[in-house]
């Protein structure tokens, strides 16, 4: 659990430019350290996730003000609660997500990285959270919920110890992954059930052996509007799955999309790592259909036709040793 | 012929998972624990056959695990080789490659790792 943290959420029209690009500038500027970052472009706005330690509370509110002025905004003090290793295997997705609409909890965000899927919880929620996730998981290390709090004290502690005042020109990352010949699926909804239901999506893609590699959820905003954003291999099952999601909800499919994701040390506190993605990004014209930075991992869904040109910008802008690409 | 078991042990899942990934292409078994205790625990369950051990972690460090190890007859020729993130764009911390090798750790690699590297120390090792 990464808690004490802010996050400021918020929606913004597509048509009014690249927000997230100008405030993750002012944010790198600024030398502030971004825990998460969650972005969705689906329908008519982009969603978007940031959360900062508490400490930097009035520092975000500031950078943030100007670009919020028009937009749909909400603040709060909030933790991160992340559970792992998920193996892209759905029904952990499926799981969370039930924890979440079983009781009536709403999931003020949801990032997704290579092993971990983390929830944006509001504070004063986060106990009632965590004691529904120990209702559908087994935590091997922790029997309670009083376990694993206790196990959380020091944490804080030991994140703080390392102050990141790097160097180098080019951050480093342990290696980049891409996958293609996915879709992408976007679903909103006011209605709470929307969560369940694709909850229990999951879990049908789960029986089928269908991996999961990205979901996301963006912020509600004033339209209160759930919003998850998913992909899945280009296959009948994942059609089928948006069929049955569909049959109550409505889902915009996003065809012939890709993946790419990649850690590093130090992701968590070193600044402008996600500025100098997004800064590569839209000087060569990418369409980032959605983005998940959580801890130390970037994930990020662009189209197809896109994804070579994605890998190579990666590489001119960090020191990558390796690039995989994994099956669709 | 069995496989050698790894245990990797770090508190940050996305790194267990890249390594994990590493290890298990060059036909390695692969156990994950994400601090110091449940490094611990593991090892008492199954005994590897080597463990990579992060420094930095919350409830037991690498370097208290790494010298407890050593100190036992049971654990003590279990390689171990301690992952670092501290080198030299890291200037203010208590953890030190000084001190990590004072644990009788059996080698370390510096953050970020790469594949062939990570494979060059283990199989060395093992």
């Amino acid at each position: 659990m990464l808690k004490n943290a802010f996050r400021v959420s918020f929606l913004q029209d597509r048509e009014a430019g690249d927000l997230l690009a100008e405030l993750c500038r002012a944010v790198a500027l600024e030398k502030l350290n971004l825990s998460l970052l969650t972005f969705c472009g689906a329908g008519s706005f982009s969603r978007v996730n940031l959360v900062v330690d508490g400490g930097d509370r009035e520092k975000i509110l500031d950078l943030s003000r100007p670009f919020l002025t028009g937009s749909r905004a909400e603040t709060s003090e909030c933790a991160v609660l992340s559970i792992f290793p998920h193996r892209n295997n759905p029904a952990v997705a499926g799981a969370f997500l039930e924890g979440f609409a079983g009781e009536d909890l709403p999931i003020a965000g949801l990032a997704h990285s290579n092993a971990a899927l983390s929830a944006i919880v509001d504070e004063g929620r986060v106990r009632k959270t965590a004691n529904a996730l120990f209702e559908r998981f087994l935590f091997s290390p922790y029997r309670t919920p009083m376990d694993w709090k206790l196990a959380q004290k020091g944490k804080e502690k030991l994140y703080r110890e390392v102050v990141a005042t790097y160097q180098e020109r080019r951050p480093k990352v342990y290696g980049l992954e891409w996958r293609d010949e996915n879709d992408l699926f976007n679903v909103s909804d006011r209605r709470q059930g929307l969560v369940e239901s694709v909850g229990r999506a999951f879990h049908d893609l789960a029986s089928r052996k269908i991996e999961l590699p990205f979901v996301l959820s963006g912020p509600c905003g004033e339209d209160a509007r759930i919003h998850l954003s998913f992909c899945l291999p280009r296959s009948g099952p994942s059609a089928e799955t948006a069929l049955r999601i569909g049959r109550e909800f409505k889902v915009e499919t996003v065809p012939s999309a890709a993946l790419f994701s990649m850690n590093g040390p130090h992701f968590s506190e070193r600044y402008g790592i996600v500025n100098d993605l997004l800064l590569s990004f839209r000087r060569a014209g990418v369409t980032l259909l959605a983005l998940s930075c959580a801890v130390s991992s970037i994930s990020g869904v662009v189209p197809s036709d896109q994804i070579r040109e994605v890998v190579r910008l990666i590489q001119g802008c960090f020191e990558v040793p390796a690039v995989v690409k994994r099956g669709g | 012929m069995s496989k050698n078991y790894i245990l990797v042990v770090d508190d940050d899942p996305d790194l267990v998972e890249t390594v994990a990934m590493m290890l298990e292409s060059k036909g390695c078994e692969v156990g994950r624990a994400y601090d110091g205790v449940e490094g611990e625990e593991s090892i008492k369950e199954r005994r590897p056959d080597l463990v990579i051990l992060d420094v930095m972690m919350p409830r037991k460090d690498g370097y208290v695990l790494c010298s407890e190890m050593k100190a036992q007859a049971g654990t003590r020729d279990i390689p171990v080789v301690l992952l670092t993130a501290v080198g030299e764009a890291v200037p203010t911390t208590k953890y030190t490659h000084s001190d990590g090798m004072s644990t009788e750790a059996d080698d370390y690699i510096a953050k970020p790792i790469d594949a062939d590297g990570l494979w060059q120390v283990v199989s060395g090792l093992l």
